[in-house]
């Protein structure tokens, strides 16, 4: 933007143009001053642009001399064409009053000047002018331009002549629905059909226990049309997504417009089909083999510019990333509890942008940085801030701790926390402040987020679903950049050439030995000890600053009040590569201890002995740590529904076990014997789990399968009387799956502790031999 | 919407005509479960005021490495101290055990590792000069061709086939005592070899391992395979050498003199320490150390890695021991600190004595709506940026608005005292009625979260009271009238203490509970009120928290009758209750005795029922609370009523498909009621899903028609169902029956 054009001191320089236009005509003097002394007159050369389709915007303009062209995509198109011009006197960017982000690029074709007015210092301006029915008609005014912006803009209306346009505008009424609040529901009469200026509305139907949804609507499109039409109560429900501003045009007006545009309906009915056949494609086509796809939550994913995603089949559920936050902000502004989803994220890297197959993603509480951030509306003290990059953050200084943004946040990513003896707090006021609301500023301060650069596997990554998630983006037609994601190559082979370096030294030390030809005490052997306790020592060096997150966090540098932003590169795990020569460096440091002494070279006395006993234990536990790593939790993801906590474990087998038995009342009699018979037993089955996880099943192939076995036993009778058989196998299976989930978390848990412990045992064991051999080498 | 056709014979041409909807107009794309809690939390949903803000607690991602530091320290620290406290045989600086002669010998380190002896080893020369050898042995070295020519070369030594703490091994034969095989720390018996030389005698038995840097035992060529015995070549490197006259022949020199001592010069053959045991009967005792040989071919220490073994181990140990002092520790202060969150029960368990209502300082308000959304029963709203009172006469007293206030802009404060609360001593016990108990809704304290307390409090103290008093005889313990939350705590903790009792229940268990429409989300209360064992459920749906109420009963076998109703409770002479009750659908009543009586029978008391008579046919389908609105798909449903009950449940029954709701009320307009009920409620009228009747009443229902009457309007129409919502009769007659009088009745005692 443009520096100030025009000295604020002297709001008298405003031309009388500006006043007179119609949007401010009948401001009496004070407001006028008011206004002025708000606004700014700025002036723009020819092919500047004043502002850009999608950026935020709380003030509207009025041409003071000169021309503004404003160029918009509109809703059908795939480039940008011109909606209008403004002229001296006339206003643009009112959008802003109905509380939308700007819908047009609007650029001066000739050299021109603007005044630029804050939209809630024209609203008290005017409201104070006196007269509620002046402040009445310039809203209106300003609504009435905004609406006719909006609708020059959608598929519905963008054909119709400026005469039946002028009719919409004087019927239209704005309504905003909130996220999950119905616009219409089935059965309900169809009285207007809805245009969605903003947000998304999803088209559903309900019968009985399934919730199904016919289509995802979103900005520019129309609904609501069909049952006008036809005159019939609605046959579906239509759901607000996401906080949506819609227009709805009134059944009559829609139906006379109908009447004189015969062609209006069919080409409606084209569009609707069109995007109902695009629609089907891509989410059906991701539906099929997912139980958990993308679009159970489209608006979401919409929003989401920046949403945190664990990869299911490459995290070891360790919790470095939360155990990371927390260790750099006191509290983890992430729990790795969440919503499970199945998607195909884009992988320019490794597939020259194609998408790759797809994967099981976790959505863990944290923040997603909206486009429109829910609780940066509802703070009450203006807290919550967004940076130009899309960040947002919370001002520890501002915040009460009222928990309205907390409550706000439609998918809990936001938690109250005990403030910090530290921290900022408010100043003045009656209380004391003692909580704080907390949550992700993708480490705000730092090069990048704690939790990616933490994560020893690089299973969890940012990335913004609606470009760099192949179905979300085809759904939402946005554009299609290349961006990689999180890097997930493996690069195991580094490892593998470790393990194979150290079997050579191992074998190679080991006949040598037998041979006498080695001793631990000189040439070769003492080298290949001396070179073992120095990969001991870095063995260790690797899990000591890995545990210093504060130490080797890189701070953003600042420029002025704000840090700098960020390079595009996407962040990448520090702790990975390191784990990688970790393990490497494991094995090839076993192999130097082979060398360094026979086998098997616990079966000594002393010091050496002890040593090699401690390093072999902690050997142990450290590749049974990697080998579950590396196998374990692709087995897990198969077997989890949504990905859980192990303290969760407890209650979800009692939530389960309490539907189960709530589920099979009323059933009939054979589903009851059924469930008796085959159901409980399998669920109480003591070996089930593991039966499960040896089979390498998914959920749904288990539920076949025992779907199969009651097939079997019923060998074709009373099909007609299993009617919610199917709800009772899905919960059955889920509880045999939990044990199973359980044992996994635990196998992969168990190693890390115990490889820490007798790591130490064997660096004190270490310390004690190099002591001792220096010693006595040197007499 | 008053505005609506008054002709209400339903259903007519004009009247929105709920139709089974057509099927569906597009395929699926997406279809969630609505049953699956999590299917449904990931749905875009409407989302009520009055959650709580989530707290954020560590998950056990950020504690399950906690003492795990310590625990390594520990573990360290352990390992060490066990090495010097117990030092491998030899001390840490040997390279290992001696082996019995030398042992018995007292051989120190320094005996053999002079300073001017190491420097030859530190040169990485492992084999230890000669003389350290002939000092006490004398000078015999090895006769054989062979090994002259290397020991001449310098690369051969005493050392080199006697590898002293490695493979020095032997036997050692005693005139009296059994033969002892013996290597380098470890010794064994050989009990079945009959074998006693005059003297004491020990032969040394060298390794295959010792000789294979020039020998390959394996060789049929090798001369060495002379010296090894047959059938031990598994053994490898172990392999015991036998041939013994490597340093003499068979027989020694007669004319040798005697050896001086340990450290004597003599370097003649059978000087030296050993120079007894070279006697005339050696080839005899070679023979016997080969047979030695063969019968214990190799020694391993049994010990081998028992000091590694050891110090791992006890550092584990004090690892697994500074893991669990640590995590014990963090437990026991979690509990301490969870006690001390407890400490403000006694608040909770009595009623407010005055009316309390929140007072704003508007100066100083954000309009943050924590106030709004801690108040369970909507006292509170939101107008222009600022809280406002809304509806001081449901403001139940309690604080939690004001614990909620950021900035302590909401104070509570006290007002006019409350008359019509039952008066009752601090442990629940009627003031008026020695034995007779209170507990929930009833005493005037609201809230689910309250009642469980209470009326396991109130147990408790009918416990505590009853303990060591005589038990008579046919009386039980304790009645406890009503099956609700304070009941069936107070049932629970009965059976805890041992009590004998029963519950008397004029409906269902929960009653009120169950009445709640489907679904709806019983309220978690805001802060961390104490939490009442194991009935209270976080924010659960009506269904799981009953189903899980249910689990409860049945497990713990708790005596409910269901569908009895009380009748009267009167106290007779020796203090004991005589309870009366009645099956619901009448019958004979039943007395029952007891010692103490505990009334839990709720506020909601029994609903008030249509003020005239109604034929069995009507009764049938006559209902007072709405459990699941799906039972009434399809049905034409007539609500009457329109306070928040009513509301909810019209709204429900909109829901279904093919369902037809009328709803009758009173009054000309909404009077009271949450406001989300009168919006929907609105917004469900002017849609068409609900037609109001403003101003009429029922005045007669036949098994088919229902008749309203009022505003000088008489109509009628085909229902299927009637839902009274009207209110219920409070408990208040019950209370006066059995003697309780409230605060307001002791004060300004009636006039007799």
């Amino acid at each position: 933007m443009d520096p100030r054009a025009s000295d604020p001191d002297a709001p008298a320089a405003w031309p009388a143009m500006v006043f007179d236009a119609p949007v401010l005509r009948g401001l009496d003097a004070r407001a006028r001053r008011e206004i002025a002394e708000a606004g700014r007159l700025r002036d723009f050369n020819a092919g500047a642009t004043v502002y850009r389709s999608g950026d935020e915007g709380a003030s509207f303009f009025i041409v003071a001399s000169g021309n503004v062209a404003l160029r918009a995509v509109r809703r059908g198109d795939d480039r940008e064409s011109d909606l209008r011009a403004a002229g001296p006197g006339e206003s643009f960017g009112e959008e802003s009053t109905v509380g939308l982000g700007r819908r047009a690029t609007a650029t001066a074709t000739e050299r021109a000047r603007v005044a630029e007015i804050p939209v809630h210092i024209f609203r008290r301006a005017a409201a104070r002018s006196g007269k509620a029915e002046i402040a009445d008609r310039l809203e209106r005014a300003l609504l009435r331009s905004a609406t006719r912006d909006l609708l020059g803009t959608l598929a519905f209306t963008r054909d119709l002549p400026p005469r039946d346009l002028d009719v919409l505008l004087d019927t239209v009424v704005h309504r905003r629905v909130a996220r999950g609040e119905p616009v219409y529901r089935q059965g309900d009469a169809a009285t207007e059909l809805f245009l969605i200026a903003d947000g998304m509305v999803q088209i559903q139907t309900e019968d009985g226990d399934r919730l199904r949804v016919r289509a995802y609507l979103g900005r520019g499109d129309f609904f609501g049309d069909a049952e006008v039409v036809e005159r019939t109560p609605r046959t579906t429900s239509a759901v607000a997504g996401g906080p949506s501003v819609l227009l709805a045009v009134p059944a009559k007006v829609f139906r006379e417009l109908a009447a004189a545009h015969p062609a209006l309906l069919p080409s409606l009915g084209r569009i609707a089909a069109d995007q109902q056949a695009a629609q089907q494609l891509v989410v059906a086509a991701a539906a099929k083999n997912a139980t958990q796809h993308v679009f159970r939550d489209l608006y979401r994913l919409q929003v989401a510019r920046s949403l945190l995603v664990i990869d299911l089949e490459s995290c070891v559920r360790c919790g470095h990333c939360a155990w990371a936050c927390a260790d750099l902000y006191g509290t983890a502004r992430l729990v790795r509890r969440g919503d499970k989803m199945v998607a195909r994220v884009d992988d320019a890297e490794d597939r020259g942008g194609e998408a790759s197959a797809p994967q099981q993603l976790m959505l863990p509480n944290s923040c997603q940085h909206c486009e429109n951030p829910a609780c940066m509306v509802d703070c009450p003290t203006g807290a919550i801030g967004r940076d130009p990059a899309g960040e947002v953050f919370i001002r520890e200084e501002l915040c009460t701790g009222c928990g309205a943004c907390a409550k706000a946040c439609p998918w809990d990513n936001i938690q109250m926390a005990v403030r910090p003896v530290a921290a900022l707090r408010p100043q003045g006021g009656p209380g004391e402040y003692a909580e704080l609301a907390v949550k992700c500023d993708l480490c705000r301060g730092y090069e990048g987020p704690a939790c990616v650069q933490a994560c020893p596997t690089g299973a969890i990554f940012r990335l913004n679903p609606a470009e760099e998630i192949a179905d979300v983006r085809a759904v939402l037609r946005g554009s299609t950049p290349d961006r990689a994601a999180g890097s997930r190559e493996r690069g195991p082979f580094l490892v593998a050439g470790a393990a194979v370096a150290a079997a050579g030294i191992g074998l190679a030390g080991a006949v040598m030995q037998a041979r006498l030809l080695w001793g631990p005490g000189r040439g070769v052997g003492l080298g290949a000890g001396i070179a073992a306790a120095l990969g001991m020592l870095l063995l260790l060096a690797y899990a000591i600053p890995k545990r210093r997150i504060r130490g080797w966090m890189k701070p953003r540098a600042k420029v002025g009040e704000a840090p700098a932003p960020r390079a595009e590169a996407p962040v990448r795990s520090v702790v990975r590569p390191q784990l990688t020569a970790h393990l490497a460096l494991g094995l090839v440091t076993l192999g130097l201890a082979l060398a360094h002494a026979p086998w098997p070279p616990w079966a000594r006395a002393g010091h050496g002995g002890a040593l090699a006993l401690a390093l072999f234990v902690t050997s142990i536990a450290g590749a049974w740590t990697a080998l579950t790593y590396r196998i374990l939790p692709a087995r897990l993801a198969r077997i989890e529904r949504s990905a859980a906590l192990p303290e969760d474990f407890v209650a979800a087998r009692r939530e389960l076990s309490d539907r189960l038995y709530r589920d099979v009342s009323g059933k009939s009699d054979l589903v009851k014997k059924l469930f008796e018979r085959v159901l409980v037993p399998y669920a109480k089955s003591s070996l089930g789990p593991l039966a499960l996880i040896v089979s390498g099943r998914r959920l749904r192939e288990e539920e076949h399968a025992l779907r199969a076995r009651i097939d079997v036993v019923l060998e074709g009778r009373g099909q007609e009387r299993l009617a919610g058989l199917a709800e009772l196998i899905r919960i059955v299976v889920e509880l045999r799956a939990l044990p199973a989930q359980r044992f996994l978390f635990v196998a992969m848990r168990v190693g890390l502790p115990l490889h820490v412990v007798t790591f130490g045992v064997a660096t004190a064991m270490l310390v004690l031999h190099v002591a001792l051999a220096v010693w006595r080498l040197a007499g | 919407m008053s505005g609506r056709d008054p002709n209400v014979t339903l259903p007519s041409g004009e009247a929105p005509e709920p139709q089974k909807p057509p099927a569906a107009p597009s395929p699926t794309l997406y279809a969630a479960r609505l049953s699956d809690p999590r299917e449904r939390a990931a749905l875009p949903r409407e989302r009520h005021r009055g959650r709580t803000p989530g707290l954020a607690e560590p998950t056990s991602d950020i504690t399950r490495f906690r003492g795990l530091l310590a625990a390594t320290l520990a573990g360290a620290g352990g390992a060490l101290a066990a090495a010097l406290i117990f030092p491998p045989d030899g001390g840490h600086v040997s390279p290992g055990p001696l082996s019995r002669p030398h042992e018995k010998a007292k051989l120190e380190c320094a005996s053999c590792h002079r300073a001017e002896n190491e420097k030859a080893a530190r040169t990485g020369q492992n084999d230890v000069p000669e003389k350290v050898c002939t000092g006490c042995h004398g000078a015999h070295p090895s006769t054989r061709h062979g090994h002259e020519k290397v020991r001449a070369a310098g690369a051969m030594s005493c050392s080199t086939c006697h590898v002293i703490h490695a493979s020095d091994q032997g036997v050692s034969f005693s005139p009296s005592a059994d033969p002892i095989r013996f290597a380098p720390g470890v010794e064994k018996t050989i009990g079945d070899l009959d074998f006693h030389p005059a003297k004491p005698a020990t032969v040394a038995i060298p390794v295959a391992g010792s000789c294979a840097r020039c020998h390959d035992p394996a060789s049929a060529s090798d001369p060495i395979g002379r010296c090894l015995l047959a059938g031990q070549e598994r053994l490898g490197p172990a392999r015991p050498i036998v041939c013994f006259d490597e340093h003499q022949a068979a027989l020694p020199r007669d004319d040798l003199p005697r050896a001086r001592g340990r450290d004597g010069t003599s370097t003649e053959l059978g000087s030296g320490v050993c120079a007894g045991q070279h006697t005339q009967d050696r080839p005899v005792i070679w023979e016997a150390a080969r047979e030695a040989a063969a019968r214990v071919p190799t020694l391993e220490r049994g010990g081998a890695g028992g000091a590694p073994g050891l110090w791992t181990g006890l550092g584990l140990a004090a690892a697994g021991l500074a893991y669990a002092a640590v995590r014990g520790a963090g437990a026991v202060s979690a509990r301490k600190k969870q006690k001390a969150a407890k400490a403000p029960q006694k608040a909770l368990l009595e009623p407010a004595a005055r009316v309390r209502l929140p007072q704003i300082n508007t100066s100083t308000c954000l309009g943050c709506y924590a106030c709004v959304d801690a108040c369970p029963y909507d006292v509170l709203e939101i107008d222009r940026y600022v809280a406002v009172v809304a509806r001081p006469e449901a403001c139940c007293g309690l604080t939690l608005c004001e614990q909620r206030c950021p900035n302590g802009s909401l104070v509570i404060t006290d007002g006019e005292p409350i008359g019509d609360r039952p008066r009752l001593r601090g442990d629940l016990e009627s003031l008026d009625v020695p034995g007779l108990y209170l507990a929930g809704d009833v005493t005037g304290l609201p809230l689910i979260k309250n009642a469980i307390h209470q009326g396991a409090h109130a147990a408790s103290e009918i416990a505590k009271g009853l303990d060591g008093t005589r038990r008579a005889g046919g009386a039980l313990d304790l009645i406890i009238i009503g099956a609700g939350p304070a009941g069936i705590s107070a049932a629970l903790r009965a059976k805890e203490l041992g009590l004998t009792f029963e519950v008397i229940e004029q409906g269902d268990v929960a009653q009120s509970i169950q009445s709640f429409p489907r679904g709806k989300l019983v309220f978690d209360q805001p802060l961390d009120l104490p939490v009442a064992g194991k009935l209270w459920l976080q924010e659960s749906t009506k269904e799981e928290l009953l189903s899980h109420w249910l689990r409860i009963i049945r497990k713990e076998k708790l005596p409910i009758h269901q569908d009895t109703r009380m009748t009267a409770i009167e106290r007779d002479g020796d203090g004991l209750f005589r309870v009366t009750t009645e099956p619901r659908e009448g019958g004979r009543p039943t007395a029952r005795m007891a010692r103490r009586v505990l009334l839990a029978i709720g506020q909601r008391g029994t609903p008030r029922r249509l003020p005239f008579d109604l034929t069995p046919e009507a009764e049938a389908r006559v209902h007072y609370h709405l459990s699941d609105a799906k039972s009434f798909e399809g049905k034409r449903v007539v609500v009457v009523g329109l306070g928040d009950v009513a509301m909810e449940a019209a709204i429900a029954l909109s829901r279904q498909p093919g369902t037809t709701v009328t709803v009758v009320h009173r009054a000309g307009g909404f009077t009271r009621g949450k406001s989300r009920n009168i919006t929907e409620t609105k917004r469900l009228a002017e849609s068409g899903r609900i037609q109001i009747l403003w101003q009429r009443e029922i005045t007669a229902i036949d098994a088919e028609r229902i008749t309203f009457g009022g505003a000088g309007r008489a109509s009628s129409t085909l229902y299927d169902a009637v839902l009274v919502l009207i209110g219920s009769i409070p408990p208040e007659r019950v209370l006066r029956a059995a003697g309780v009088r409230t605060v307001a009745d002791a004060a300004n005692p009636p006039p007799a």
